[in-house]
C-alpha cells in the first residue's frame, strides 16, 4: 500500500528527469563543433520501494516502483580506442615531421627543375676536356678555374643550406618541448581540480573533456600511456619513465641538449628516450648518420648523414686534385683549399694565376702538353674512394645522394599516407561513438518533450485525484 | 572508406571531416596536374618518380659528355684538315723537286740552266719549311705536343734545327698528345695512355721530314735531302747523286704514306662524329620520354581532375547543411 502523495513523487521524477534529458539535448547540440567534446546523457535508473521496512513477509510482491532517478550525466567515450587514437597519433607524427624536414632536405638536393651539384660537377668535367685540347691557352683555363669555383660555391651553398634547415629544426624542437612541458602542467592542474570533485563525488564532463584534449594534444608530440587512478587523476608515462605521476606528485620538466652534434632530449638531469611522435621525428632527422652510423648511433638517414657525406665529398675532392697538381712532381701546388663542404674553395694561388693547372709532368714540357689534364679527366672517370661507405666516380656519387634523397621521401611519403589513414580510421570511429548527431539530438529532444507532456498529464492526473480525494471525500450527508 | 560498417553510427563532424579530406585530395591533385602541364614535365622533384629520375639525371651526364666530345672532334678534325693540306703542299713540292732533278740531270742542260734549278730547289726547300711550320689557331701544327715555338728554325750557319737541334745530329722525342674522343680513356702499366683509348693529335715535324743520317751519310731529313741536291745544282757536282736521289724518292712515297694515314685519320674522326650525332639523337628521345609529358593525356587527366573537383565542390553543399531540425516544424 502505497502513501498518499506516492504518485505526485513518481511523477515529479519523470518531471525532472525529462528536463534534465532535454536540458543535457541541449548541451550536446550546443556542443557539436566543440573540438573534444564527447556527446553526454543521463544515467537514469528506475526507483524501487525497497521491501525492508515491511514488518511482516508479503504474499506477493507489492512494492510499486519509486520513478526514475537520474543518477548521473554519463559522457559516452571508448578509452580504448582513446588508447587507440593516442598510439596511432604518435606514430602518424613521427613519419610526418621526418617527411617534412626530408623535404626540406631535397630542396636542396633536387635538380629536376635547376642546377645544382651534379651540373656543376658535369660542366667542371666538360671544362677539364676542353683545356685539355687547348692546354696552356689562357682562355680555357680561366674557364676551367671559374667551373671549379662553381663546384666549390656550390658545394659551400648546400652546406649551408644544410646547416640553416639544422638549426631551423632545433628550433622548433626546442618549442615543442616546450610545450610539452606547458601540457604537463595543464594535466597536473586539472588532475588536483578533478581529485577534489571527485571527492565531492561532482566531476563536470567538460573538464575531463578538457583534460582529454591535452592528452591527445601531448601524443603527438611524444609516444604515452595513460594510467587512471581511482581518485581521478591520471598519471602520464612514455615508454617505462613517468612524465606525470599523480600518486607521487611528480612532473617531468623535459629541455634540448644541443651542446654537441648529437641533441639528446633530457629529463632534468638525464636523457630521456621517445619512441614515437614529433619528438623523435626530429631527433631522428637531426642525428640520423644513416649509413655512418656505428654502435648505437641512430641509423636514420638524418641531416648528420648529408652533412658527413657532403664533407667526405670535398675532402676527397679536394685531396684529389690536389695530389695531381703538385704531388706528382713533387710540388705543394693545392687547387683546393679547405676539407669540408662549408670551408672548401679555390686556392689564393690558383685564384691569382689561371694557368697554375700542372699541364704536364713531363720533365721537358712544352706549353700545349696535356698529360696531366688527361690524368686530371681520368680520375674523374675512375672510382675512388670517396667515404668509408662509397667508392665510385665524383659523378655518381652526387646522383647517388641526391636520388638517395628522392627515394627516402618517396619512402616516407608513403608510410606517412598509410599512418594518416589509420589515424583518421580510429578517429572516425571515436567521433562515431563520442560524436554528436544533430538528427540524434532532434529525435532525443521529442522523445523527451513527448515525456515531458505525458509526465504533466500525470502530475495532472495526480492533482484531480487528490482533489477529489480531499475536497469530494467525506462530505456525504453534510 | 572500404570495409565500413553499415550501422556504423554516423556524427556531423565524421561527414564534415570525410568531405574535407575528399575535397582536399581532390584539390591537391588537380595542382599537381596543373603544374605538370604548367612545366611540361613528368616529375618535379626526384621523389615523385624516383627510378625514372635516376635514369634521366644519367642521361643528363650523357647528353653533356656527347655534346664535348662533338666540341673535340670537331677541333680535331680542322686541325686534321689543315694537317692534311700542309702535307699535301710538301706532296706537291716533294714532287715537282723529283721530275726538275731528273730534267736538270739530263745532259741538255748547261750549268747556267743548272743554277736556275738550284734556286728552283731552293723554293722548294722554303716552302717545304714554311709547310712545316703552319700554324692554325695560333698553335703549330708539327710541333709535336708544344703548341706555341716554331719547331723548325735555321741556325747562323743556316743549318736547319727542329727545336733548337740539329735535325741530323740531334735526339728527338716528340711525346703524343691525347685528346679525350670519348672511347674511354684507359692506362697502360707503364701510366702512358693506351693508344687506341684516345687520340693522338700530336704530328712531330721531326717524324714528317726525318731525321738523323743513313749508313751513307745522306740525311733523313727532307729538307737537307733537298739542300744537298740545291748544292750539287749550283756546284754542278754530281757525285752522291744516285744516293740522293735514291733517297728524295724514298722521302716521296714516305710523304705520301703520312698523307693517307692522314686521310685515314680524318675519315676515322668523321666516323666517330657522325656516331655521335646519333647518340646525340637518342639522348634527345630519352630525355623527352624521362622527363617530358604527354601533353594531351596530360590535358585530359588535368580536364577530368577540375570536372571531379568540381563535383565534389557540388556535393558539399547537399550533405553538409541538412538534418533533422531543418524538417522539424
Amino acid at each position: 500500500m502505497s502513501s498518499t502523495f506516492y504518485g505526485i513523487g513518481i511523477a515529479l521524477s519523470a518531471l525532472q528527469a525529462s528536463q534534465a534529458n532535454i536540458d543535457v539535448s541541449g548541451q550536446n547540440t550546443a556542443n557539436v563543433s566543440t573540438e573534444g567534446y564527447t556527446r553526454q546523457s543521463v544515467d537514469q535508473s528506475a526507483l524501487t520501494n525497497s521491501g525492508i521496512s515491511y514488518k511482516y513477509a508479503q504474499s506477493k510482491t507489492s512494492a510499486i516502483g519509486a520513478g526514475v532517478s537520474s543518477d548521473s550525466i554519463i559522457q559516452i567515450r571508448d578509452q580504448f580506442l582513446d588508447l587507440r587514437y593516442r598510439k596511432a597519433n604518435s606514430e602518424y607524427n613521427t613519419d610526418n615531421t621526418s617527411l617534412s624536414i626530408l623535404s626540406e632536405i631535397e630542396d636542396v638536393f633536387d635538380e629536376s627543375q635547376t642546377d645544382g651539384l651534379n651540373a656543376m660537377l658535369t660542366d667542371f668535367y666538360k671544362k677539364l676536356e676542353y683545356l685539355s685540347s687547348n692546354a696552356g691557352d689562357i682562355e680555357f683555363s680561366t674557364v676551367f678555374r671559374s667551373a671549379a669555383q662553381k663546384v666549390t660555391q656550390t658545394l659551400n651553398e648546400y652546406a649551408n643550406q644544410l646547416s640553416d634547415i639544422k638549426d631551423q629544426e632545433l628550433y622548433d624542437l626546442n618549442i615543442v618541448v616546450d610545450e610539452v612541458n606547458t601540457l604537463l602542467s595543464k594535466v597536473n592542474n586539472l588532475n588536483t581540480t578533478i581529485k577534489s570533485e571527485t571527492l565531492y563525488n561532482s566531476v563536470s564532463n567538460e573538464l575531463l573533456d578538457e583534460r582529454n584534449l591535452y592528452l591527445d594534444k601531448l601524443s603527438q608530440y611524444l609516444n604515452i600511456t595513460v594510467e587512471s587512478n581511482k581518485d581521478g587523476s591520471v598519471s602520464i608515462k612514455s615508454g617505462d619513465e613517468y612524465l606525470l605521476n599523480a600518486q607521487t606528485a611528480y612532473k617531468a620538466e623535459l629541455s634540448i641538449d644541443s651542446s654537441s652534434d648529437d641533441v639528446k632530449l633530457m629529463n632534468e638531469a638525464s636523457e630521456f628516450s621517445v619512441e614515437e611522435g614529433q619528438i623523435k621525428g626530429y631527433m631522428q632527422s637531426l642525428n640520423g648518420l644513416g649509413n655512418y652510423a656505428s654502435g648505437d648511433e641512430d641509423t636514420y638517414t638524418g641531416i648528420r648523414y648529408y652533412q658527413k657525406a657532403l664533407d667526405d665529398f670535398a675532402a676527397s675532392f679536394s685531396s684529389t686534385f690536389n695530389t695531381l697538381n703538385g704531388d706528382l712532381i713533387g710540388e705543394d701546388k693545392p687547387l683546393f683549399e679547405g676539407s669540408t663542404a662549408k670551408d672548401i674553395s679555390i686556392s689564393t694561388e690558383w685564384s691569382n694565376n689561371a694557368n697554375y693547372i700542372t699541364a704536364s709532368n713531363n720533365t721537358d714540357a712544352e706549353e700545349g702538353d696535356n698529360d696531366n689534364i688527361t690524368r686530371m679527366i681520368n680520375a674523374m672517370d675512375s672510382d675512388q674512394t670517396i667515404s668509408s661507405i662509397y667508392t665510385g666516380t665524383f659523378e655518381a656519387y652526387m646522383t647517388s645522394l641526391m636520388s638517395n634523397v628522392g627515394i627516402d621521401v618517396n619512402y616516407m611519403t608513403s608510410l606517412q599516407k598509410s599512418s594518416k589513414l589509420i589515424l583518421t580510421s580510429i578517429d572516425t570511429q571515436r567521433k562515431s561513438v563520442s560524436g554528436v548527431s544533430l538528427d540524434e539530438e532532434a529525435v532525443n529532444v521529442i522523445k523527451y518533450q513527448k515525456a515531458f507532456q505525458a509526465a504533466s498529464r500525470l502530475m495532472t492526473a495526480y492533482d484531480e485525484i487528490l482533489d477529489t480525494l480531499i475536497k469530494s471525500m467525506g462530505i456525504v450527508g453534510r | 572508406m572500404k570495409g565500413m560498417v553499415i550501422n556504423m553510427r554516423i556524427t556531423n563532424n565524421m561527414v564534415f571531416d570525410k568531405y574535407m579530406r575528399n575535397l582536399n585530395n581532390a584539390a591537391s591533385q588537380l595542382s599537381n596536374l596543373n603544374e605538370q602541364v604548367a612545366s611540361e614535365r613528368s616529375f618535379l622533384k626526384i621523389s615523385d618518380d624516383p627510378v625514372s629520375a635516376l635514369k634521366a639525371f644519367k642521361v643528363r651526364r650523357d647528353t653533356s659528355r656527347t655534346e664535348l666530345f662533338q666540341t673535340n672532334i670537331k677541333d680535331i678534325s680542322s686541325t686534321l684538315t689543315e694537317v692534311e693540306s700542309s702535307v699535301s703542299s710538301i706532296n706537291d713540292c716533294v714532287s715537282n723537286a723529283a721530275t726538275l732533278i731528273l730534267q736538270g740531270k739530263s745532259g741538255t742542260y748547261s750549268a747556267e740552266d743548272r743554277k736556275v734549278i738550284a734556286s728552283s730547289l731552293r723554293s722548294f726547300q722554303e716552302q717545304i719549311l714554311s709547310s712545316a711550320n703552319s700554324k692554325f689557331s695560333g698553335k703549330y701544327l708539327f710541333g709535336g705536343s708544344g703548341v706555341s715555338d716554331m719547331p723548325f728554325t735555321l741556325d747562323d750557319d743556316g743549318n736547319l734545327l727542329y727545336k733548337g737541334q740539329n735535325v741530323d745530329t740531334g735526339t728527338f722525342t716528340d711525346t703524343n698528345k691525347y685528346i679525350d674522343i670519348g672511347l674511354g680513356l684507359q692506362y697502360e702499366s707503364s701510366g702512358e695512355i693506351a693508344s687506341e683509348s684516345a687520340m693522338n693529335v700530336s704530328y712531330s715535324g721531326a717524324e714528317l721530314l726525318g731525321t738523323g743520317l743513313d749508313s751513307n751519310n745522306v740525311p733523313n731529313n727532307l729538307y737537307n735531302v733537298i739542300d744537298g741536291l740545291a748544292d750539287m745544282f749550283e756546284a754542278n757536282d754530281f757525285t752522291n747523286f744516285e744516293l740522293y736521289q735514291n733517297k728524295l724518292s724514298d722521302k716521296a712515297d714516305d710523304i705520301r704514306l703520312q698523307y693517307v694515314s692522314i686521310g685515314e685519320q680524318s675519315s676515322f674522326v668523321e666516323y666517330i662524329g657522325s656516331r655521335l650525332d646519333i647518340t646525340e639523337v637518342n639522348n634527345a628521345k630519352k630525355t623527352q620520354t624521362l622527363e617530358g609529358i604527354d601533353m594531351a593525356k596530360a590535358i585530359v587527366s588535368f580536364t577530368s581532375q577540375q570536372n571531379i573537383y568540381d563535383a565534389c565542390l557540388k556535393m558539399g553543399s547537399k550533405i553538409i547543411l541538412p538534418s533533422l531540425i531543418d524538417y522539424l516544424n
